[in-house]
């Protein structure tokens, strides 16, 4: 008899024994859905936060700002340095390749106006590599180009909530606005992201809360300055956050003349920190889930173990009759315990099935509490639990087919009767 | 010889009292014979023929089958034996009710070695054609009538082709004439050169064998040739 017989006889035999079979599959089930269901859960949750972590855009990324040197004794060395200039960008840019988007800002508080409506906000000068780096994605119209920096020509691109409060539902791009009483046409509008609003909406907001200009035309017309406020870098996904921290700061050293006035906050780290935190979390959850899931699956194995107990003694004669016609004891060992191990195969899947039913329905909880949680259906999960079913199944079913195996033919055909 | 036994005991101990269906059974039994056992009934008949048909250890004695001593084979060795060399056709049929006759009958080739699964199926409804069941293949044994039962019974002692058939009592449930057939089919095995013991009440069926052993309270009372089939 080969294996393909033996688990379609498993089947023949689960099926002929509905109830007993259903008692048996209900442990494994529960035990196998709910490992699905809360790993999922809890995976969903970790993925949505990390999601914002990644939305906010400020992993990788570092600030250069100004601030007075060390020793301000030495006042030569104020004259020495000539602060934050575009100049370092440039450098920057060749110097350290770690670097994927760099950026020099300008920030300016101005009086915006279009039509009769007048705001108050911050106009921030940039390049066009800022999109990128602030993960700043465009709704209508275009972001800033390498031409507006080159020519500081007054165009604007304005953050969603800035457009929402000067333009509402009306079509900005295109149209002109003013600036500090300068004339600025509107080239592009961001548009906002889709964050879980788990922890409000994560300072998504700021962005969009002021205007995005070329940071040569802020210069050349709000600040008047060859200085630049700050420096904005994202570093690549593969880089080493250390490594690269130290090449900028070195970088700028250098251009600076040594003189240390300016300081790098180190955004990547402490985002990384976090991020370190949560996945912390996560993994303590899933530990914990884990325990819950071998209770639960042990469970479901006593309850398998007894129930195939129950199967041998009451199966007892067709052993007997097996045997008496020639069956080995391996045989009727294996058929025990391809019996055993198909039942826990297809509780499992059912399992997992049910698991799975369980994560769309606390997405749909979710969303019905205005909660912006989709769970997936956690692999991890799925595998583990079907991983212990079939080793359940195994366990359990070892010990029945062994007794079942050892029997005298009419010894058992006579126990049975 | 190709059965001798000496001194075949089986108890049962049932806490209270101890049951001593075999009390010391020392018998031969010749290749190609054709053996008939009779006895009231509860005195150890069907016991016996269990030990004969290896499914069964005796409590003590010696049972020696082909020249080797059965308590001594390993429990796949016996398996062999069961499988290979004895048909039995047991007292209550023990057919598997929840499968069909096609599978019941195919059940020693299942266990033979590697016979596919379409050869296996052709085989047992041979056999079960040859007993006059081909219009029952795919009945189960409780839609059959005690005599289709007990050709069922046959068909599967029969199947692998065993030099020894064990019958017991294989004509008790059915009427005289379909108990005729089922002894002719008997006396065509032995014919054939098979051994065949088969347990019987009725004088008649034991004069198809060319010898009688009448068993009494779990001893042989007596062992009588009969002077070959008639
Ligand atoms: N498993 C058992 N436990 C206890 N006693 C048993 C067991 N099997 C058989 N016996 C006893 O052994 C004795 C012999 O039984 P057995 O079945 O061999 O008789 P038999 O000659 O075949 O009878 P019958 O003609 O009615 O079939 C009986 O007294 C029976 O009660
Ligand atoms: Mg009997």
């Amino acid at each position: 008899m080969n294996i393909l017989e033996s688990i379609a006889g498993g089947l023949s035999s689960i099926w002929s024994h509905k109830l007993r079979s259903s008692l048996t599959l209900f442990g494994i089930v529960v035990g196998v859905a709910s490992v699905v269901a809360m790993f999922s859960f809890v995976g969903g949750i970790g993925d949505r936060i990390m999601e914002d972590f990644e939305l906010l855009g400020y992993d990788n990324v570092f600030f250069v700002g100004s601030r007075p040197p060390d020793n301000p004794d030495n006042l030569a060395s104020l004259r020495v340095s000539k602060g934050l200039t575009l100049e370092d960008t440039e450098i920057l840019r060749k110097e350290v390749p770690e670097i994927e988007w760099l950026t020099p800002a300008v920030d300016s508080y101005v009086v915006g106006r279009a039509g009769s409506e007048a705001r108050r906000f911050s106009a921030f000068g940039a390049t066009p590599d800022g999109f990128p780096l602030l993960k700043l994605e465009i709704g209508e119209g275009r972001p800033l180009t390498w031409t507006d920096v080159e020519n500081h020509t007054r165009v604007v691109v304005l953050g969603q909530l800035i457009k929402e409060d000067l333009f509402g539902d009306a079509n900005a791009v295109g149209k002109d606005m003013l600036l500090d009483g300068q004339s600025f046409r509107v080239v592009g509008v961001l548009r906002m992201k889709d964050f879980s609003q788990m922890f409000g909406n994560s300072g998504q907001e700021e962005n969009h809360e002021r205007v995005y200009i070329p940071v040569t035309t802020s210069m050349h017309y709000m600040t008047g300055s060859k200085r630049i406020d700050y420096l904005a870098i994202r570093i690549r996904d593969d880089a080493d956050i250390g490594a690269a921290y130290d090449k900028i700061h070195d970088t700028l050293l250098q251009e600076h003349r040594q003189v240390e006035d300016f300081q790098i906050e180190n955004v990547a780290a402490q985002i990384a920190e976090a991020i370190q935190g949560v996945e912390q979390i996560i993994s303590t959850w899933n530990t914990i889930l884990s325990s819950i899931a071998t209770v639960a699956l042990l469970v479901g194995g006593i309850g398998l173990l007894s129930v195939l107990i129950i199967s041998v003694n009451e199966r007892l004669r067709e052993i007997g009759i097996r045997k008496a016609v020639g069956a080995e004891d391996r045989a009727i060992f294996r058929q025990f315990i391809v019996e055993s191990v198909t039942i826990s195969v297809v509780g499992g899947l059912v399992g997992v099935a049910l698991g799975a039913g369980l994560c769309g329905l606390i997405t749909f909880a979710a969303t019905q509490m205005g909660q912006d949680i989709v769970v997936p259906v956690s692999m991890t999960g799925a595998a583990l639990g079907m991983s212990f079913a079939v080793a359940v199944g195994f366990l359990f079913g070892l010990y029945p087919a062994l007794k079942a195996s050892k029997l005298d033919p009419i010894e058992a055909m006579s126990r049975y009767a | 010889m190709l059965i001798s036994t000496r001194d075949l005991r089986k108890s049962y101990d049932l806490g209270s009292v101890e049951v001593h269906a075999l009390r010391g059974i020392t018998m031969e039994i010749g290749a190609g014979e054709y053996l008939a056992i009779m006895g009231p009934s509860g005195s150890g008949k069907s016991t016996l023929m269990h030990i004969l048909g290896c499914l069964d250890s005796p409590s003590s004695g010696s049972y020696v089958l082909n020249g080797s001593e059965v308590a001594g084979l390993q429990s796949r060795e016996l398996a062999r034996v069961r499988n290979k060399q004895i048909g039995f056709v047991f007292q209550n049929f023990n057919l598997l009710p929840r499968i069909d006759l096609i599978s019941n009958v195919s059940l020693p080739l299942v266990y033979h070695g590697s016979m596919s699964k379409t050869d296996r199926t052709r085989k047992a409804s041979e056999q079960l054609e040859r007993l006059g069941l081909g219009h029952r293949l795919k009945h189960r044994p409780n839609e059959l009538s005690g005599g289709e039962r007990q050709r069922a019974a046959i068909a599967r002692a029969l199947v692998n082709e065993p030099s020894i058939l064990l019958a017991d009592e294989p004509t008790g449930n059915l009427d005289q004439k379909t108990g005729r057939e089922i002894m002719s089919i008997l006396d065509e095995l032995h014919s054939g050169g098979r051994t065949v013991v088969l347990v019987t009440h009725d004088a008649n069926v034991a004069d198809h064998a060319n010898r009688t052993i009448r068993i009494e309270d779990g001893a042989v009372a007596e062992d009588k040739s009969n002077g070959g089939p008639r």
